[in-house]
């Protein structure tokens, strides 16, 4: 039920703000796998693993599902600064892919993941990033986020 | 030059410009044995009215390959039923679909293990030049497979209708035989003009 | 393994595709084998990889309807459906009552065009060279219907930014009504052909299942999560565009073995014919198309939308900057939670049961590798 769900999660630290059956969870690197674990005991599926190129560095965006109702969780991170994360594949088998592609397209190293080579790109094309983005037109993630949700108030107690 | 059926009549085969240097090439092909030659005629249009593609569909364009060989469109009529999946006992290959960075070296394996007399059709805009994938920011998609297999018809659309891969057929044919329907037996009930 | 002798002469190394018939596009499976069985399988994908996600962030927003169809070209609308609703909740536009009708009898008559051809290249898979030229026959006329509201065959391009690109006239409807009920009497051929013909279960009962709690944790959603017994369907779940003024059944599965998700595909195509019935019935008039902004700039922050593709849960997830092009549009691929599982589930099956549970997922590679 998406209400213990908010109740674990805002217990475990993250960051939480509910916009119907929709969660969007900003979390820190080190709570990361607490939130998860909360998310894998309410029995969600994993939507999709991936990342967004900011000012600020890689913002990892996780999405996970409730089956059987139309409840969200929208998990946001950012990624250590020398561009490395915490593998949730341990915690969600179904991230195991997402996370190969987000390093073939980010090139995000992710510690503890069973299997890190390239998922879509060819061998030659290993390193290349291409959703990396050029400095000129980066943005912070406070561009990113709508002007209403800046607002103080929203966080943890 | 007659080279056995691989260049139309007259025209001098381009050298593909990726191929290794011990890669068979059209003008490399040798010469029938004289006798052979005058059967040649009867040979090419037993191989127009017989040609076996390769299933080699990539993405989009293989669903419409596959409608063209099921019974509304039925490219059985022309000869090209018989889909072979080995290389090795195909003549056609139907390039149907994208061609990216990490599969080129496959198609051009899959061309190489295909014995001559061989041909190409190039099928859909992905096949022809890259389609809608190329551009600025393209780093994966070969813009057409042109750049790595010699293609002897070109089919455009996104993707083509079934009647676009028959038509390549009937063009392939003409390439080979010099006519669009080389036996008797498949010609146009309604008598279109002979080319 | 009894000595160096048997191990020399049973296990090896098998390579299947990236060319293949069986694989349903690009795959590649480096599969080890022991004799008949298979040891481990390593799937090896990026063959069909075409930066989607790369284009979307070069284009403007509204040009990106262009390669909705193409992600996952077996039932492309949902993709589009989803992108466009999207777009619609960031930038609070309502669409009209008769284009959502439109859309949803556009997707249903690409779901079960989807599930037709899926049918045929699984039967084919399995051997059966007579199914698919019924499936394609169905398939066809289900597909010129397509073609005279959308304009084209297979990629078609009709879900745009507020509603539909055109609009149907009489003649069509009649022609969807005439399609259901041919689509109905056409069950029963199934039925004796396939259903139950004694080689198709005996190929498919009990092979490949998947139990609920496996494929959640792998994200398998769609007719294999179905199948498996959970009756997860994101149209009842999490109503979308209209779907909850609509009255079907979601069919699930038992012991989620591929003859299960077989008869899922089946009773959903059913269910699909339902749906498009009571909207034809209930086609209300009036504009097919909102009024939009010739450029869609939604403003900053991430937005999100997930719909009932073929294949399963079908989500995409943008964020902007304010301007009118994508800062990051993620697209995800139901086939990839569904691929995912393979190797987790084929440790021991003999090789003929490996390529039915492969064909039983339901892949389309292209929209893996995106």
């Amino acid at each position: 039920m998406p209400d213990t769900t908010l109740m674990a999660l805002k217990a475990a630290g993250a960051r939480v703000r509910a916009e119907g059956s929709l969660i969007e969870a900003g979390v820190d690197t080190a709570i990361l796998k607490r939130c998860a674990l909360v998310l894998r005991d309410a029995g969600m599926y994993p939507v999709f693993m991936t990342a967004v190129h900011t000012e600020a560095g890689f913002m990892l965006c996780y999405q996970f599902a409730l089956w059987d109702s139309p409840c969200r969780v929208l998990v946001s991170t950012p990624a250590k600064n020398d561009g490395r994360a915490v593998s949730l594949t341990p915690l969600f088998p179904g991230l195991q892919w997402h996370e190969r592609e987000a390093r073939d397209m980010f090139g995000i190293i992710f510690e503890n993941h069973p299997d890190l080579r390239p998922l879509l790109l060819c061998d030659e094309d290993r390193d290349l990033q291409p959703l990396r983005k050029d400095p000129a037109r980066l943005k912070t993630p406070e561009q990113l986020t709508r002007a209403e949700h800046t607002d103080p108030d929203e966080q943890a107690p | 030059m007659d080279t056995p059926g691989h260049r139309q009549k007259g025209c001098p085969a381009p050298r593909c410009p990726v191929a290794p240097p011990n890669c068979v090439q059209p003008d490399d092909t040798p010469t029938l044995w004289y006798p052979l030659r005058l059967a040649e005629p009867i040979l090419d249009a037993c191989r127009a009215n017989s040609l076996w593609p390769l299933t080699f569909g990539l993405s989009c364009c293989a669903i419409e390959m596959m409608s063209a060989g099921m019974a509304r469109f039925d490219m059985a009529r022309y000869g090209a039923e018989v889909f072979r999946p080995s290389p090795r006992q195909a003549d056609l290959m139907i390039v149907a679909g994208t061609v990216n960075k990490k599969m080129a070296p496959v198609v051009q394996r899959l061309y190489e293990q295909m014995a001559d007399p061989k041909w190409v059709i190039a099928l859909g805009n992905c096949a022809v030049s890259g389609g809608p994938f190329a551009g600025e920011g393209n780093y994966a998609v070969i813009e057409g497979v042109d750049r790595l297999i010699p293609v002897d018809v070109y089919v455009t659309g996104c993707p083509p209708r079934p009647e676009g891969l028959l038509e390549a057929i009937f063009t392939l044919q003409e390439k080979i035989t010099g006519r669009r329907h080389p036996l008797p037996q498949n010609r146009h009930p309604h008598k279109v003009q002979k080319r | 393994m009894n000595g160096s002798q048997d191990t020399r002469t049973f296990r090896m190394h098998l390579n299947l595709g990236p060319q293949h018939p069986s694989t349903h596009g690009v795959l590649q499976l480096e599969l080890e084998m022991y004799g008949e069985y298979v040891l481990g399988i390593d799937p090896v994908l990026g063959y069909g990889h075409r930066m989607h996600e790369k284009m979307a962030e070069q284009r403007p927003w509204q040009a990106f309807f262009a390669n909705t169809p193409r992600i996952d070209y077996a039932c492309g609308l949902p993709h589009g459906h989803c992108y466009a609703l999207m777009l619609e909740q960031a930038l609070q536009i309502e669409v009209p009552p008769r284009a959502l009708a439109l859309r949803i009898i556009a997707s249903e008559l690409n779901r079960i065009a989807s599930h037709l051809l899926w049918v045929g290249a699984f039967l084919l898979d399995l051997g059966a060279f007579t199914p698919i030229l019924y499936c394609f026959d169905d398939r066809e006329q289900a597909v010129d219907i397509l073609e005279h509201m959308t304009g084209s065959r297979l990629t078609h391009p009709y879900m745009c930014l507020g509603g539909v690109t055109g609009d149907i006239d009489e003649e069509t409807v009649v022609n969807i009504r005439a399609f259901i009920r041919r689509m109905r009497s056409r069950f029963q051929i199934y039925e004796r052909l396939v259903t139950n013909n004694v080689i198709f279960i005996m190929r498919t009962r009990g092979v490949g299942v998947i139990a609920a709690d496996m494929a959640r944790a792998y994200g398998a959603t769609g007719p294999v999560l179905r199948g498996s017994g959970l009756s997860c369907d994101i149209r009842t779940v999490a109503p979308y565009g209209g779907y909850d003024g609509y009255a079907f059944e979601v069919p699930t599965g038992e012991r989620g073995d591929c003859l299960d998700r077989y008869r899922v595909r089946m009773e959903e195509m059913r269910q699909s014919l339902n749906i498009i019935g009571q909207a034809l019935e209930r086609l209300p008039g009036g504009p097919v198309r909102a009024e939009v902004p010739r450029k869609a700039a939604p403003p900053p922050g991430q937005y999100s939308c997930s719909v009932e593709g073929a294949r399963g849960d079908v989500t995409y997830w943008a964020v902007s900057d304010g301007s009118d092009t994508p800062y990051r549009l993620k697209i995800r691929s139901p086939c990839m939670g569904n691929l995912s599982l393979l190797p987790k589930l084929c440790r021991g099956m003999a090789l003929a049961d490996l390529i039915a549970t492969l064909g039983s997922l339901d892949l389309v590679i292209p929209e893996i590798d995106r």
